[in-house]
């Protein structure tokens, strides 16, 4: 019995814990540590959004009239709708607005070998919108921050 | 002391059996329960097969973001440190699915998934397919050894209990998404924003997540053209997240609530085209199976042990 109530303990600490140090991740920057999460997946309504995202300058050799959203180059990328795409240009903005540049060229590296087509050249834009005003209109902004062209040189 | 006793009466159950009853339905939940188990390795065996389908995607990666469980696969050659990985986890989950009775067996199975899952998620993209796999996989481990027959009462305590706490940890990352719902709505209403408690909240987040991705999903777009719909069914899946835990306390809840976190995540993927397939087996295989669910009297309960509308019930009910 005496046993069978620290088992018991063990497991009530065990919950305890992870329900601690879930929330807790929410002060760190990736706001998880593996296989911690907070689990608060779509916890806020969004409202005036800004992101990070890439605009296709040129891909395998074409030139585009008008800068293309990664999410819309369909043909030019092989998964356009990638949500791993979406979280690491999340990463990658981050990493050039606060100058990291050993980040910076990690997460560069990843994308160009793996997502983006090559030869291309791209910017690093931030788009900001209301999600159900750009649903309905399409409307968004862009503020550029940075090009780059790929494999690994910066125009 | 008092405050031990006190929480031990809030999450029991209503209806304590008596002690004859009890030690027959403790053996059959013990029975069930191994036989769940044997069924959960089972699984992971098949989820580590299902990979190799993607085994040459992994080894063509030349760039990733690693992990803390992987973090030596800098410093080994990254292909054969993947590949070291991959198969090393059909190994494990192989050798789970013939000896999981056996716990040093069941500790590589979780080393093995614990890999894997993390080698997935060092791509720039933390999901969450597998984490509830990972845990359950790290409490499984202190499961007796034991046989059928050999077990005795306190093996089959120790086993019992350690298959309700992976139904629990289960069920507390639901009610963490959910409690975080409600801090954020909290947080949102008094900063005047727009909230999930707001018709307009929850189809701006599935616009959001449609947009950011430029997908489309089966009905995500015929709601976010009517989004009083979308209302109550924010409130349902807030409901059903935040009270998870609860449910964990109260048995005759283990088979509703499991069938409602299904058709959450089934009306998540129609409306947003998440899929979050391999916890819908989990929650499947720990709860719409529970051994802790099995008598008559027990499945009459069900309304009186819903949070927050059983109160509401029987204050409607003495007011007639």
């Amino acid at each position: 019995m005496a046993a069978y109530r620290i088992l018991r303990g063990w497991v009530a600490l065990f919950l305890a814990g992870y329900f601690v140090c879930g929330f807790s991740t929410l002060l760190l920057p990736r706001r998880e540590v593996f296989p911690v999460s907070s689990w608060s997946l779509f916890a806020l309504v969004p409202g005036q959004e800004s992101r990070y995202a890439l605009r296709l300058l040129e891909a395998g050799g074409k030139k585009f009239a008008e800068p293309v959203l990664y999410q819309e180059a369909e043909g030019f990328v092989a998964d356009p709708h990638s949500v791993a795409v979406r979280e690491i240009v999340q990463q990658f903005g981050l990493a050039v607005e606060r100058g990291r540049i050993q980040e910076q060229t990690r997460i560069r590296r990843m994308l160009e070998e793996d997502h983006l087509p090559s030869p291309c050249r791209y910017e690093l834009v931030i788009i900001t919108y209301e999600p159900l005003v750009r649903w309905r209109t399409g409307r968004y902004e862009v503020r550029p921050l940075a090009q780059y062209a790929s494999p690994g040189e910066t125009p | 002391m008092s405050f031990s006793r006190g929480a031990r009466r809030f999450f029991g159950p209503f209806d304590p059996p008596s002690s004859s009853r009890a030690l027959r339905r403790h053996t059959e939940s013990f029975q069930v329960a191994r036989i769940i188990v044997r069924c959960y390795y089972v699984v992971v065996l098949y989820f580590a097969v299902a990979t190799m389908h993607d085994w040459s995607g992994y080894l063509d990666r030349r760039e990733l973001l690693t992990l803390w469980p992987v973090w030596w696969l800098e410093a080994v050659p990254l292909r054969e440190g993947m590949l070291g990985i991959l198969s090393g986890y059909l190994v494990t989950a192989f050798l789970g699915a013939i000896f999981s009775d056996r716990r040093w067996v069941r500790t590589l199975v979780f080393v093995g998934l614990l890999e894997f899952v993390a080698l997935d998620n060092s791509f720039g993209k933390i999901n969450h397919n597998y984490h509830l796999w990972v845990l359950t996989a790290f409490l499984l481990i202190f499961l007796p050894d034991t046989g059928v027959r050999t077990a005795n009462r306190a093996v089959r305590q120790r086993f019992v209990t350690i298959f309700w706490s992976c139904q629990a940890i289960v069920l507390l990352t639901y009610t963490m998404s959910g409690a975080g719902k409600v801090a954020g709505a909290i947080y949102q209403l008094f900063a005047g924003q727009n909230n999930i408690l707001m018709p307009t909240g929850f189809v701006s987040i599935i616009a959001n997540r449609l947009l950011e991705t430029n997908s489309s999903s089966w009905l995500g777009p015929w709601l976010i053209a009517h989004p009083w719909l979308g209302w109550p069914l924010m409130l349902c899946s807030v409901y059903l997240e935040l009270f998870a835990f609860w449910a964990a306390f109260r048995p005759a809840l283990h088979r509703w609530w499991g069938t409602g976190l299904i058709l959450f995540h089934v009306a998540v993927y129609l409306l947003m085209g998440i899929a979050f397939s391999p916890a819908i087996l989990l929650v499947g295989l720990l709860f719409l199976g529970s051994p802790f669910q099995g008598e008559k009297r027990v499945r009459g309960a069900v309304v009186n042990q819903l949070p927050i509308m059983s109160w509401f019930m029987s204050v409607v009910f003495r007011s007639l």
